[in-house]
């Protein structure tokens, strides 16, 4: 893996120590990780709040000169200073704009940076206006809303056409309509299907609704990053929901699960209804635990109205990974 | 398109739709009426304000005002004035960008900070001296009218051109200084340093004569055809820190996180 070819952004040995700030030993902002995500994909960037998502986006987009390591987007290096234009855009955690512009010259002005020639510059501007929906807005920056600058902020990011889309909170600090149109713009981005997005949050719901992958980010060191499916299953717990139609059949089935041998653990979630796991020391097998189930219900003639295998839900990742050491640095 | 004529649109722009040049002119331009009128009746002023015997006593130590003393009037204003106005209206020229991260949008667009720096300083440099252009014409021009003579209109500009010559290097000085600085205190008291302790050691013996303060305190002998001797040395010496200012705030500006 960490094929920088096949990676939209990698990082090698990525640290970052602030001067000043900390005692000799203390921890840094970010402590060696090695992040490598693949082209395409919608990536969500997972930490509490101090956990180094900022520090590791601006270092990722050039603005913060890492203490080490190597840092590649589309496979070109990014170095600190090196005042390339590479194929990016960035939305900073509070973006900030001339308040005397109007949005579309903001993104004249961007447009204007990043080289575009004069004759697709209008036609482009109005793109990206009409894009993160400020086709209509009127007057000065200065009288935008947070969601328009949140917006703004977006349209800038892509002013360049980018390949990476690098977001830091994009959605966080924003009112559940603005959360909602903000999202919209994401998935869009991503439907639209010629760039990959990488956006930090310390909100879980925002991850679930429209990433692919995930990096999860914990003092410093990168404690998870994979497909979302693969996490799930990877962190599945051997854990199933038994539900029956009618309390008597459940009491019958707790009853019979105490009388047999198969040793198998139920916690009632509500009269109708377990939570069922195999004892410790048994091994991590759905199958095994579902054939035992099956055959406690099948033996006593049980129906159920639904059995329920355990799905992690990206919470339950969190607080795994978090708590979990640190993995080899990558999956 | 040329990323220094895109900053120097912006910050033109900037400079216009935010009329923040307006305190500049009014500065110079208060000094360039208030000059002259104050010169021609300075006598009149005074027997206005003191009691009849003591204004007598008082003018009795002046010579009548004449052409010069309105020019004199003009520069001792606007060299205590006039720097500390060029400080407070620049200090945050580069800060203020860092501070609303609308540097950080800029920058990793893989711009690079010399345009951005050499167009604050062009525009701001450019607009102080059309200020102090049309300040001295103004104050040629009422002296003048008051006093029937203004001097040389050559030596007048001249006189002038070397406090252009003075501000300019001011400019580079707090341009460096707003790069800098981690606020706007701290970006003041920097340029007051700069601008105080040149004055302070200029005094000094030796060294004193190498900075090129004699362009901000010469210009009245200027103005009247007497071009000190160190003029010329100053006039490069100046140009030489502008450009020494302008190179070490671009320095420091590209080995500085965001
Ligand atoms: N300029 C700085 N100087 C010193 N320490 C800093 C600086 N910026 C951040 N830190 C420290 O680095 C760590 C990581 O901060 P960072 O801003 O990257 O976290 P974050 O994940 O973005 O948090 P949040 O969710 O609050 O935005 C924190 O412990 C913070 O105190
Ligand atoms: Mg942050």
């Amino acid at each position: 893996m960490d094929n920088d070819k096949t990676s939209a952004v990698a990082a090698h040995n990525l640290t970052k120590r602030y001067k000043g700030s900390l005692a000799k030993g203390a921890a840094p902002a970010v402590d060696n990780i090695r992040i490598s995500v693949p082209v395409g994909c919608c990536c969500g960037f997972l930490g509490k709040n101090g956990a180094g998502k900022t520090t590791t986006l601006k270092m990722l987009v050039g603005l913060k000169k890492p203490t080490a390591g190597e840092i590649s987007i589309m496979g070109a290096p990014q170095v600190f200073g090196g005042r390339k234009q590479l194929p990016f855009g960035y939305l900073p955690d509070v973006p900030g704009f001339y308040p005397y512009m109007t949005g579309a010259e903001f993104l004249t002005f961007c447009a204007k940076l990043c080289g575009i020639p004069s004759d697709k510059r209008p036609a482009r501007v109005k793109e990206l206006l009409d894009r993160v929906g400020l086709g209509r807005a009127r007057g000065n920056i200065g009288g935008y809303s947070r969601g328009m600058k949140q917006r703004l902020g977006i349209a800038q990011a892509l002013v360049n056409d980018p390949k990476v889309i690098f977001m830091d909170e994009p959605i966080s600090a924003l009112d559940p309509i603005g959360r909602r149109d903000v999202t919209e713009i994401i998935r869009g981005l991503k439907a639209s299907g010629d760039c990959s997005i990488i956006f930090s949050t310390h909100i879980l719901a925002d991850i679930e609704e429209v990433c692919d992958f995930v990096l999860i980010i914990e003092k410093g060191k990168i404690m998870a990053q994979d497909y979302l499916p693969n996490l799930k299953t990877k962190y599945k717990r051997d854990e199933a929901e038994v539900r029956f139609h009618e309390a008597e059949a459940a009491r019958k089935f707790a009853q019979a699960a105490e009388d047999s041998e198969n040793g198998l653990r139920l916690e009632a979630t509500n009269p109708l209804s377990f939570a069922v796991r195999l004892p410790e020391g048994i091994g991590e097998n759905a199958q095994h635990l579902s054939r035992r189930v099956n055959a406690l219900l099948h033996t006593h003639g049980l129906p159920i109205e639904s059995y329920t295998a355990h799905n992690p839900t990206l919470e339950d990742i969190f607080y795994a990974a978090i708590s979990a050491n640190v993995e080899g640095g990558t999956k | 398109m040329n990323h220094y004529l895109v900053f120097l649109e912006k910050e033109l722009t900037e400079n216009i739709r935010t009329k923040k040049m307006l305190v500049l002119v009014c500065v110079f331009f208060f000094f360039a009426f208030t000059g002259p009128l104050f010169a021609r009746y300075m006598a009149e002023i005074f027997e206005f304000l003191l009691p009849a015997a003591e204004a007598e006593q008082f003018m009795a130590l002046f010579p009548a005002a004449t052409w010069t003393d309105s020019y004199v009037q003009f520069y001792s204003n606007l060299s205590q004035m006039g720097a500390i106005v060029i400080i407070f209206m620049f200090m945050g020229l580069v800060l203020r960008e860092k501070r609303n991260v609308t540097a950080d949008l800029v920058f990793c667009k893989g711009v690079s900070p010399t345009p951005f720096i050499l167009a604050k300083f062009t525009v701001s440099s450019v607009i102080s001296l059309l200020c102090l252009m049309l300040a001295i014409l103004i104050n040629y021009g009422y002296t003048v009218f008051l006093f029937g003579e203004g001097g040389r209109i050559g030596y007048v500009l001249a006189g002038a051109a070397a406090f252009g010559v003075f501000l300019t290097m001011l400019i580079a000085w707090v341009v460096l200084a707003s790069t800098l600085a981690k606020s706007t205190a701290i970006s003041a008291t920097y340029g007051f340093l700069g601008f105080f302790g040149m004055l302070t050691l200029s005094a000094l013996p030796r060294i004193g004569r190498f900075l090129p303060t004699g362009l901000m305190t010469h210009n009245v002998s200027i103005t009247m055809g007497d071009f000190y001797p160190d003029f010329a040395a100053h006039m490069g010496i100046a140009a030489g820190m502008t450009l020494s200012f302008l190179a070490l705030a671009v320095y420091l500006l590209k080995r500085q996180e965001l």
